[in-house]
């Protein structure tokens, strides 16, 4: 054959095969991703169940391993969290050769969120374990005549009680006077003050080397501070604030001073102490530290940092203000009624519960008399600017930006002349002391600009000091300001905190840590114009600093907006102008637009609200709108919108419909829910058809009554088998649990037994601390907890949890606080994300809550909540994305209060829109305590996707049944009469079903494991694939081969 | 001109359709991404890649046979002409799969959704938009078979100088 023939026929052939091959390893990929519906096409499998051995697997192998694990993992919490704020002169670390002196009734009975163990370390303890000399004879004046003084009741919540005459206030209380319990040095000796009298000579004895000073302010649900609410230790009003330190307190310091060398204050607390007459003036100290809210073992790793044996590496995760109302969301706090708040109730008779009278009155905290629970109503005005994104970006614009009026005399606390950073802020966010010096200098940047891309930050961190330690890098970003924000009322934080991690560095190293952040936590939500998420076009700068303070000035230092170098600082640049379609897509493809523009007081009352803006500090400062109309805040009767206004206070969200059939009301038989029925498509595709065939099953009553009897398990029901699945609480680790709870019957057959009567036994896992999980600002730290937890529901067999409490603070105000980490929703982003990972990957279900602005307790159970979608979606919700769209969890607990005029709970805008759809959220959803019936309804709360209301039902999926069946009392008119004609409800409720279902099968509750197989399929289609290539590469040589040989010949 | 019409084989013919419907392919493809419809905004930059690779190197197929060079280099490009077509064929068949990958979910929701969702589903910009993509692949699809008849023909009519 022509030599040249034969070459065009065997590059034509080589083509075709390599063509070929390549249909084949696409063809391959697109098979792959439908996997699933080829295997269902062909009859064929690609994964196989194994019953017989489980998935999810403790990582130890006795209770005494678990145990051991926790408690270090306490300690660590402890080390890692505590926050030096003050060291003059070296006072930390604290001398062990020193004699200490413990002043203040807290440093003895300090405020814990207790686990409840036997063998609970106390700060006394902690220090004498770690080797200090403590003054006795001052513990002795505190244990046993001060804090010797108490009655006891019996009874109640956890059993006999003790009241301390002069224990530091435990209780916030609900919005009220708040007594500031410390009993000052000068009355030690006041005659007939103790039953057991101090001596005259106490101070002789008291003296030391050091004194600690302990102040605490406590928290907890259902309770909320109000400010200048403080009481001396007589009751009497001293006009303070319950944040700032008592006159008695500061005599605590006073006498400290005088009889001690150096004096150190220790912040026993969750909500900002005011600290400022400890920083300078009469009363000031040698140094501060934070330790938040100890659980039992935190205070063996607070001393490991106080005494240097660990390098301190704690952050503040608030901004420590000098006036702790200074912020501008304390104008709009705790909330009031509408003008006409009876307009909702009075002359209605509400069909659902004919003839009955139902208030509109505040209900309390944990429920009360008949009422909508929709009177109350606060606007959160300041929008984006909660803690350190108001104090630093009004820092930015009092110096880059002079046209902005950040100097205005609005918001000031501190003298009469303009705002000035230095008189409001004592300790800014993320600012901590290091007993090593180092460096943190970021040396390389990359940011995908894309919706599920990353930023990734190198970090260099130097040990400059001689000693080994750990050290704290943290990254920043100041984002573009830019004519598009000014002109649609986008608000941009100056600065903003993106995350943080840990590393060891020996004496003199350098050691490189990467930091990695989704891109999409730099997007700026435009409520006004794109309705989306926009991104600017401009300079980005990214550095590191020790706290939020240092970041910012370190922006204005590479601006040249600020004399000196700032080294740490890089930049990005994104071209273009604004950017309104790259974020405006979901990770899941969902379109991302307004979902919410009704929870903006301005919907129902046009040009009422003016939101906090950066453009103008002076002209848009919050006004308190509970105070507008003369005082008498805003009247629902001038809405042009009222009766869509009054009908949502009425939590009337959904109306069931009567004129609809449901063809399948009474379940049809199909597949039952168990590890013979659910594999691997079924774990990973909820739209698998199971999925609908296994809740088709369900009777529609039923479906309905499980949701709204959905609280402390989940309920068997008819036709699929599904196990009862238990809920447990809370933030910290399974409440009062001990290892031995759920032991199975049989010791030798139960992996997990634990002997009942032994240490582990007796050992309660709810270790953890929420206050100095949030000041670690580690993620390791995060995950660590969130698979100790896990392993923890592993041993005690309880696979669902509401755990990692995310809402971000507000305010200092709110007690709650102590569960929650920090005023930053981006440190609760990461920090939830974390946590949610660590009980995932051990088969427990982590349901982060509140979600929806539970920021405050007062009035929680209906308080309306108004604000802007910016504010929505960058402040309260962005603390939970993470834990959803990065951590994958399976759990959700949604806020008490409303959003805007709608319980949160039946929001569907919040829920349906932006969690399940933008989120692709797929597990359960679940309503706070069910305490009113007349503010959460199961038909709205259906319709909005929640999964169960929180009712502490127990086995309970009943509607009304009607006359002589079951009878439901709660919500009567729910029955089947009144529901077989609403299909959209039915199939909402076998949805929820499904979402709930769904997480109990990808958990321990199932705890199947799924092996991957190879079907004959894609035997056959990668046979082909390298079949042809290697055809294909042949034929492809042959051409070569006879290209060159006819090169040779005619070179020849 | 006269002179490259008279040196032009059957195999430079083959190898202009080539270019002309891969530009074709590219045009229609970027348009299926860019018009309002269902497909609005489903563009690959993977596929753009490689469908322009295509077109550019289908272009040199064009180029290259005329360009005269003394042995060896005349026999190299006579190789690399080879190289190039074989891999326009497989750029053309990537850019095809990757393209239908992409487009056969939003298919099978326009044209077989349940009846009561279809009359919302099939808009008439959505039908344009799948009508559209169903024209690309059969663009793709042609021009990639097209590609691969090229490499069995030479360019010219007879062997250049040697």
């Amino acid at each position: 054959m022509n030599k040249k023939l034969l070459g065009n026929a065997l590059a034509g052939t080589s083509s075709i095969l390599l063509s070929l091959a390549m249909i084949g390893s696409i063809g391959y990929s697109i098979a792959d991703k439908w996997r699933s519906s080829v295997d269902d096409a062909l009859g064929t499998t690609s994964w196989i169940t194994k019953t017989d051995d489980p998935k999810y697997v403790s990582d130890y192998k006795t209770g005494k391993e678990l145990m051991d694990a926790a408690k270090a993992l306490s300690v660590r919490e402890g080390a890692e969290g505590t926050v030096i704020m003050k060291n003059n002169d070296n006072v930390f670390p604290l001398q062990k050769n020193k004699k200490v002196a413990l002043f203040g009734a807290a440093s003895y009975h300090s405020y814990y969120s207790k686990a409840g163990n036997t063998d609970t370390v106390d700060l006394p303890s902690a220090l004498k374990k770690a080797g200090f000399n403590i003054n006795e004879d001052l513990e002795d004046i505190y244990l046993n005549h001060i804090l010797a003084e108490y009655t006891e009741t019996s009874g109640g919540w956890g059993g006999p009680k003790k009241t301390y005459v002069w224990d530091p206030n435990f209780s916030a209380g609900d919005y009220t006077t708040f007594k500031v319990n410390e009993l000052a040095p000068s009355r030690f000796t006041e005659e007939g003050l103790l039953k057991n009298p101090i001596a005259a000579d106490w101070e002789d004895k008291a003296k030391s080397d050091i004194a600690i000073v302990t102040f605490a302010r406590p928290g907890g649900e259902g309770t909320t501070y109000k400010p200048g609410s403080a009481l001396d230790t007589n009751g009497n009003p001293t006009g303070k604030n319950p944040l700032a330190l008592s006159d008695d307190e500061l005599a605590v310091v006073d006498t400290a001073k005088r009889l001690c060398g150096k004096v150190v204050v220790l912040l026993n607390t969750s909500c900002t102490i005011e600290v400022g007459p400890l920083v300078k003036g009469e009363h000031a100290v040698d140094g501060i530290a934070y330790i938040g809210i100890p659980n039992d073992y935190q205070f063996t790793g607070i001393v490991q940092a106080l005494d240097g044996t660990v390098n301190p590496t704690g952050a503040l995760a608030d901004t420590y203000a000098f006036d702790s109302t200074s912020s501008p969301a304390m104008m709009n706090f705790g909330g009031d009624y509408y003008s006409d708040y009876t307009l909702v109730n009075e002359g209605y008779d509400d069909p659902r519960w004919p003839g009955a009278e139902i208030g509109n009155n505040v209900t309390g905290s944990f429920g009360g008399s008949a009422s909508y629970s929709g009177g109350y109503y606060i606007v959160e005005a300041e929008g984006i600017y909660t803690g350190y994104n108001y104090y630093e970006t009004r820092y930015y614009d009092s110096i880059a930006n002079p046209t902005y009026k950040a100097n205005s005399s609005k918001g000031v606390t501190q003298g009469e002349s303009g705002w000035k950073y230095e008189d409001e802020v004592a300790y800014p966010f993320g600012y901590g002391l290091s007993y090593i010096d180092y460096e943190q200098k970021i040396t390389n940047i990359t940011v995908e600009d894309k919706a599920n891309g990353n930023i990734t930050a190198t970090i260099a961190v130097t040990n400059k000091g001689d000693k080994d330690g750990k050290f704290l890098a943290s990254l920043y970003v100041q984002t573009p300001y830019t004519d598009y924000d000014r002109q649609y009322k986008v608000e941009k934080s100056a600065i903003q905190f993106l995350s943080s991690e840990k590393v060891d560095v020996k004496a003199g190293q350098t050691e490189n840590i990467q930091i990695t952040v989704p891109t999409k936590y730099m997007a700026s939500y435009d409520y006004t114009h794109a309705k989306t998420y926009i991104m600017d076009g401009g300079t980005y700068y990214f550095t590191t600093g020790n706290g939020s303070h240092d970041a910012v000035n370190n922006v204005l230092k590479a601006q040249k907006k600020l004399e000196g170098e700032a080294p740490m600082v890089k930049t990005w640049f994104k071209s273009g102008a604004t950017d309104t379609t790259t974020y405006a897509v979901s990770e899941s493809g969902a379109k991302i637009t307004n979902t919410s523009d009704n929870i903006d007081l301005n919907y129902y009352l046009p040009g009422t609200v003016t939101y906090l803006s950066r453009q103008d500090w002076d002209a848009t400062y919050p006004v308190n709108y509970n105070t507008v109309n003369n005082g008498k805040g805003v009247s629902l009767a001038a809405s042009p919108k009222k009766d869509e206004w009054i009908n949502e206070l009425r939590n009337n969200q959904y109306t069931i419909k009567k004129d609809g059939t449901v063809e399948n009301y009474d379940g049809k038989a199909g597949p039952k829910f168990n590890a013979e029925s659910v594999g691997y498509d079924q774990q990973s595709n909820i739209n698998d058809e199971y999925w609908d065939d296994l809740v088709n099953a369900i009777p529609a009553n039923e479906a309905i009554g499980a949701v709204a009897h959905g609280g402390s398990q989940s309920d068997t029901l008819t036709n699929i088998e599904n196990p009862v699945v238990k809920q447990n609480d809370g933030p910290n680790g399974f409440n009062g649990k001990t290892l031995s709870t759920n032991n199975g019957e049989n010791a030798e057959e139960d992996i997990y037994f634990v002997d009942p009567e032994s240490e582990e036994g007796k050992f309660k896992a709810c270790i953890n601390s929420q206050t100095l999980l949030g000041s670690a600002f580690s993620p390791k730290l995060a995950y660590d907890w969130g698979r100790l937890l896990g392993n923890t529901g592993l041993w005690i067999k309880n696979y669902q949890i509401w755990g990692a409490a995310l809402n971000y603070h507000r305010s200092p105000y709110n007690g709650r606080n102590t569960e929650y980490p920090s005023e930053d929703p981006m440190l609760c982003n990461i920090l939830g994300r974390e946590i949610t990972k660590g009980t995932r990957e051990m088969g427990i279900i982590s349901g982060p809550k509140h979600i929806g602005f539970n920021d405050q307790e007062h009035d929680r159970s209906g308080i309306c909540v108004y604000m802007h979608e910016q504010k929505m979606r960058e402040t309260d919700l962005r603390g939970f994305q993470g834990a959803v769209e990065e951590g994958e969890a399976l759990g959700l607990m949604v806020a008490f209060n409303r959003l805007g005029a709608i319980n949160a709970s039946h929001h569907v805008g919040f829920l349906q829109d932006i969690v399940r759809h933008e989120w692709n959220f797929q597990g359960l959803i679940s309503t706070d305590m069910m305490n009113n019936k007349y503010y959460f309804n199961p038909e709205s709360a259906i319709m909005a996707s929640v999964t169960q209301m929180a009712d502490f039902a127990g086995n309970n999926s009943n509607i009304n049944l009607g006359k002589d069946k079951v009878h439901d009392a709660t919500w009567g008119y729910l029955s089947i009469d009144a529901t077989k004609n609403d299909p959209a409800l039915v199939d909402a409720a076998r949805e929820a079903m499904k979402y709930q279902l769904y997480a109990f099968a990808n958990s321990a509750v199932l705890n199947i494991s799924t092996e991957r197989v190879v079907p004959y399929w894609e035997t056959a289609i990668k046979a082909i694939e390298y079949t042809t290539l290697g055809l294909g590469c042949v034929t492809l040589g042959g051409y070569f081969c006879v290209a060159v040989l006819s090169f040779k010949k005619k070179e020849i | 001109m006269t002179n490259i019409i008279k040196k032009a084989g059957i195999g430079t013919y083959i190898n202009l359709a080539v270019f002309l419907l891969s530009l074709i392919s590219l045009i229609i493809y970027a348009a299926n991404g860019a018009a309002e419809g269902y497909f609005k905004g489903l563009t690959d930059s993977a596929v753009i890649t490689m469908s322009v690779f295509a077109v550019l190197l289908s272009a040199a197929t064009l180029v290259l046979p005329f360009i005269t060079m003394k042995e060896p280099f005349d026999k190299a490009i006579n190789i690399a002409l080879i190289l190039i077509k074989i891999g326009v064929s497989i750029l053309l068949v990537s850019s095809l799969f990757l393209f239908i990958s992409s487009r056969v979910e939003g298919l099978a929701y326009i044209f077989f959704s349940n009846e009561d969702v279809i009359a919302e589903v099939q808009t008439p910009a959505n039908l344009a938009s799948a009508n559209t993509a169903i024209t690309g692949f059969i663009f793709y699809g042609i021009t990639w078979l097209v590609a691969m008849i090229t490499v069995f023909f030479s360019p010219l009519k007879k062997e250049k100088a040697e």
